[in-house]
C-alpha cells in the first residue's frame, strides 16, 4: 500500500512537469514506465546539480527522449551503457559492436534534441 | 588391557568417521530429492537445473509477481544464484565475496553474514570481472570458493568459519571464480587463469576437515593429470604414455592453461566426476605448436582417487579461445531403443555434444548455431584418422593465416556460442534450453611472452553480430539424442543466464536488459517478462516455502547506466573512472570512502554508492494470494 502511494505520488510528479514542459506530448508517456523516468532523472540530477532547475530540465529531457525513441530501444540503449563498463569478453560485445554505437548514436541524437529544447 | 581399548577406540573413532561421512552423503542426496529445496547450484548431481514443483505453470505464470527483493550491496556481475536449505536461502555476492544467510521464516531477515578480507590484488587478476558462481552445501556446512582461490567451510546455521584452506597462488595469476561442488564425502573446486598462463587443475578435498583428497592436472605428466596410459582411454583406445606432454612443445605445459572453472556433475553409480578444461595459453596458437592436451576436454576422473577413466578434447591446438569448460550434463535417454547413460555439452566452439558417459564414445556432435563456420563438421567415421577432430576451415584458422593477420568473419566469437550460463534439462520434453551467443569475430594473434602473475593472452579480438543479423543472443531448446534444435527464440544481446525448466512446463531465464522470461517448454512462446532492476547474468532456481513455489533470480551486471546515460560516459576511461568511484567491491573497510578524483566537470558521486549497489539485488517472485 505504501508502494502504491509512493508509484502515484511519482506519477503526479510528470504530470506536473509535463503540464509545465509543453514540449512532450501526452500519450508519448504511456510507453515508459515512472521508474525509468525517475532512473533517468536521478542520474541527470546527479551529473548537472541537485537543484529544482535541474530537476525541471532533466525532466523535460527525458520526456523528450520519450517522444522520440520507443521504450524498448532505450532500454538497449540502457543495457548497453550499463554493460560497456563490464570487464572482459561480455563488455567487449558492447564496448565495440556496430548495433551497440548505432543505438547509442541514435539515443545521443534524440538527447541533443532534448538539451536544444529543455536546457 | 589398555592396548585393547586404544586399539578398539580407535576402530569406533574410524567408523565413526566413515559412517558420518556417509550419513552426510544420504543426508545431501535426500534434500535434494525433496524439490522444496534448492541444495545445490544446479539442483542436482546431474546438472539439469530442472524442479518438479508446478504450482506455476503454462497457464497461471502470467500472473507472477515481485514478492520480495534482496540487495547484495555488491556492484560488478553476479553470476550463479542462492541456495534454499530448510528455512535458511544462503546468498553471495562478487568480490569480496560476502554470504547472506536469510530467514525465510521472516522475511528474508538476515541470520548471519559472513566477509572473508581478500587482498584486493586479486582483482586485477580476473580477466572477466569479479564473478564467482556461488557457494555449496553439505553437512551442515556452507562452502565457499574465494576469489584467491581459499575454500572456506562455514556453519551454516551460525556462519562461523569450522576449516579454510589456500588452494592456489593467486600471485601467480590463480583466482577462484568457480563453485565447489559436493559429490559424497568431498568438495571439488577448479582453479581460473587461463588468460595468466595458470596450468589448470581440479582438487578434491575432505568435507569432515579440508584435506586434500587429490588434485588432477589438465596437462603435465601422467604423475600429475592422474591419467593410466593403459586404463585410461580416449575415444575408446587407451591414450599411451604421456599423452599430455608429448602435445606440447618442450615444457610449455607448464604454462599451458586448461583452467576449470566451469559446472562440474557426478554420476554415482559410476562414481565418475564431469568436467571441463579450458583454452591452452596462449590465445596465440602460433607459438604453442601440437594439440595442446589435454586442454580444451571433457574429463571423467573417479570420485574417490582422481584417476581418469576417460578424456575427449573437443578442439585440439584451440586457435580461437573455445574454452571446454562449460556444464556436462547428465541425463538416460533412449537412443536407437536402447536406454543410454549420456552426457550432453554445450562447447563454446558451437557444437554440441552427446557421449556415452560410461565409455566417453561420442554419439552426436551438432552445430547448435547454424553460423558456426570455423569447422564445417565433427568428423564421426571411426575408421577416419581425423575421427572425433573438427574439420577446420582455413579462412578461419588463425594458425593457418599465422602471426599479425587479422582472420575475419569467424563465428562464434571467443565468448563461445555459449559461455559458462548454464542450460537446463526437462525430462518431460526430453529438451536441452539453452541459452547462447550469436556473435562473431575478428582474431588477430601476436607473439607474447610469459611473466607470472601478469596476463597472457596474445590475441586481439573485435566482436559483432552475424551478417545480416541483428540479434546478438538465441534461447534455444536443442535435441541431444539427434543434435537438432527443437526452437529458437531471438535474444536482442547475448543469453548470459542460466536456465530452469520446471514440472509446471515453464522455462525461466534472464537476459542483459534485466528481464526475467518465462516460456513454454514446448513451443517456447513468451508468458511472461519482468524488469529486474539491471542485468542479469545469474541463474535462476525455484524452491517451496509455506505451501507455496517461489523463482528467484539474482541480476547484476557491474554497471549502472543511469550516469552513463546523463552524461556520456561510454568512453572506456569515463567509465572506469566512474566504476572506481561507485564500486563497492572492496575491502569492507574502504566502503565508505568513495574516491570522486579524476572525475572532471561530472562530480558529486558520494550519494551514489548504495543507489548503485542496487545493481545487485536478488528478486523472489510468487504467485499472487488467492
Amino acid at each position: 500500500m505504501a508502494r502504491m502511494r509512493f508509484l502515484f505520488g511519482a506519477s503526479a510528479v510528470v504530470a506536473v512537469l509535463t503540464a509545465v514542459m509543453s514540449h512532450a506530448r501526452a500519450e508519448d508517456l504511456n510507453d515508459y514506465p515512472t521508474s525509468a523516468r525517475a532512473d533517468y532523472v536521478f542520474g541527470c540530477m546527479k551529473a548537472n546539480g541537485e537543484t529544482q532547475e535541474v530537476l525541471q530540465k532533466c525532466a523535460c529531457s527525458i520526456d523528450v527522449i520519450a517522444s522520440i525513441i520507443p521504450y524498448d530501444r532505450y532500454v538497449t540503449t540502457e543495457t548497453i551503457l550499463s554493460m560497456s563498463q563490464v570487464t572482459g569478453p561480455v563488455g567487449s560485445e558492447f564496448r565495440s559492436t556496430e548495433p551497440a554505437r548505432l543505438a547509442v548514436q541514435e539515443f545521443r541524437r534524440a538527447q541533443a534534441e532534448a538539451e536544444i529544447r529543455c536546457f | 588391557m589398555k592396548k585393547m581399548l586404544v586399539a578398539s577406540a580407535s576402530i569406533v573413532g574410524l567408523m565413526a568417521l566413515h559412517g558420518s561421512a556417509s550419513r552426510a552423503d544420504e543426508a545431501l542426496d535426500r534434500l535434494a530429492k525433496d524439490p522444496k529445496q534448492w541444495v545445490m547450484q544446479q539442483g542436482d548431481d546431474a546438472n539439469t537445473r530442472y524442479s518438479k514443483l508446478n504450482q506455476i505453470n503454462t497457464s497461471n505464470v502470467k500472473k507472477l509477481q515481485v514478492a520480495w527483493t534482496f540487495s547484495t550491496g555488491v556492484l560488478r556481475g553476479h553470476e550463479g544464484g542462492p541456495l534454499v536449505v530448510g528455512d535458511l536461502m544462503y546468498v553471495h555476492t562478487p568480490f569480496p565475496n560476502t554470504v547472506y544467510a536469510l530467514d525465510l521464516n521472516h522475511e528474508g531477515k538476515i541470520i548471519w553474514k559472513y566477509e572473508p578480507r581478500q587482498d584486493p590484488n586479486v582483482i586485477p587478476i580476473m580477466c572477466c570481472d569479479t564473478v564467482n558462481r556461488g557457494v555449496a552445501y553439505a553437512d551442515g556446512k556452507i562452502f565457499l570458493h574465494q576469489a584467491d582461490t581459499t575454500l572456506v567451510a562455514l556453519d551454516a546455521k551460525t556462519g562461523e568459519k569450522i576449516w579454510s584452506v589456500m588452494d592456489g597462488e593467486a600471485g601467480k595469476g590463480q583466482s577462484g571464480t568457480d563453485a565447489p561442488f559436493v559429490f559424497k564425502d568431498k568438495v571439488l573446486v577448479g582453479v581460473s587463469g587461463g588468460e595468466f598462463g595458470v596450468r589448470g587443475w581440479i582438487s578434491a578435498y575432505n568435507i569432515k576437515d579440508g584435506k586434500l583428497a587429490w588434485r588432477g592436472y589438465s596437462e603435465g605428466p601422467d604423475s600429475d593429470t592422474l591419467i593410466d596410459p593403459e586404463k585410461t582411454t580416449s575415444l575408446g583406445k587407451p591414450v599411451g604414455p604421456n599423452s599430455s606432454t608429448s602435445t606440447w612443445e618442450g615444457d610449455q605445459w607448464k604454462i599451458g592453461g586448461g583452467a576449470t572453472w566451469g559446472w562440474y556433475s557426478y554420476d554415482p553409480e559410476l562414481n565418475l566426476v564431469y568436467y571441463g578444461s579450458g583454452n591452452p595459453s596462449t590465445w596465440n596458437p602460433v607459438q604453442r605448436p601440437g594439440d595442446n592436451r589435454w586442454s580444451m576436454s571433457v574429463w571423467a576422473r573417479d570420485l574417490d582417487t582422481g584417476k581418469v577413466k576417460w578424456v575427449y578434447q573437443m578442439t585440439p591446438h584451440d586457435e580461437w579461445d573455445y574454452d571446454g569448460v562449460n556444464e556436462m550434463i547428465l541425463t538416460d535417454q533412449n537412443v536407437d531403443g536402447k536406454q543410454r547413460k549420456l552426457l550432453t555439452h554445450f562447447d563454446r566452439n558451437g557444437f554440441g555434444y552427446t557421449l556415452d558417459r560410461v565409455t566417453g564414445e561420442l554419439l552426436v556432435a551438432q552445430k547448435y548455431d547454424p553460423v558456426v563456420n570455423w569447422a564445417t563438421k565433427v568428423d564421426m567415421d571411426k575408421s577416419s584418422k581425423t575421427y572425433g577432430r573438427p574439420l577446420v576451415v582455413d579462412a578461419y584458422s588463425t594458425q593457418h593465416n599465422g602471426e599479425d593477420t587479422n582472420s575475419k568473419g569467424i563465428c562464434p566469437a571467443a565468448l563461445g556460442t555459449k559461455d559458462e550460463q548454464p542450460a537446463a534439462y526437462s525430462p518431460e520434453t526430453q529438451l536441452f534450453y539453452v541459452p547462447t551467443n550469436h556473435v562473431c569475430m575478428d582474431y588477430e594473434p601476436y607473439k607474447v611472452s610469459y611473466t607470472a602473475g601478469q596476463a597472457y593472452v596474445g590475441a586481439a579480438v573485435a566482436m559483432y553480430p552475424p551478417k545480416g543479423d541483428t540479434n546478438m543472443g538465441n534461447f534455444i531448446a536443442w535435441d541431444g539424442k539427434t543434435g537438432k534444435i527443437a526452437w529458437s527464440n531471438k535474444e536482442q544481446f547475448s543469453a548470459w543466464g542460466g536456465a530452469l525448466a520446471t514440472a509446471g512446463g515453464v522455462v525461466f531465464y534472464g537476459t542483459l536488459e534485466g528481464y526475467l522470461k518465462a516460456v513454454d517448454a514446448k513451443t517456447g512462446k513468451e508468458l511472461y517478462r519482468f524488469k529486474t532492476p539491471s542485468g542479469i547474468i545469474g541463474n535462476v532456481m525455484t524452491y517451496e516455502h509455506g505451501g507455496k513455489q517461489y523463482v528467484a533470480v539474482l541480476s547484476g551486471v557491474g554497471g549502472w547506466a543511469g550516469i552513463g546515460l546523463a552524461a556520456g560516459l561510454l568512453q572506456p576511461q569515463n567509465a572506469a573512472a566512474w566504476h572506481n568511484a561507485v564500486d563497492q567491491g572492496k575491502l569492507p573497510t574502504q566502503e565508505k570512502t568513495v574516491d570522486t578524483a579524476g572525475l572532471g566537470a561530472v562530480g558529486g558521486y558520494a550519494g551514489l554508492a548504495s543507489y548503485t549497489s542496487l545493481g545487485g539485488t536478488l528478486t523472489v517472485f510468487a504467485l499472487p494470494n488467492e
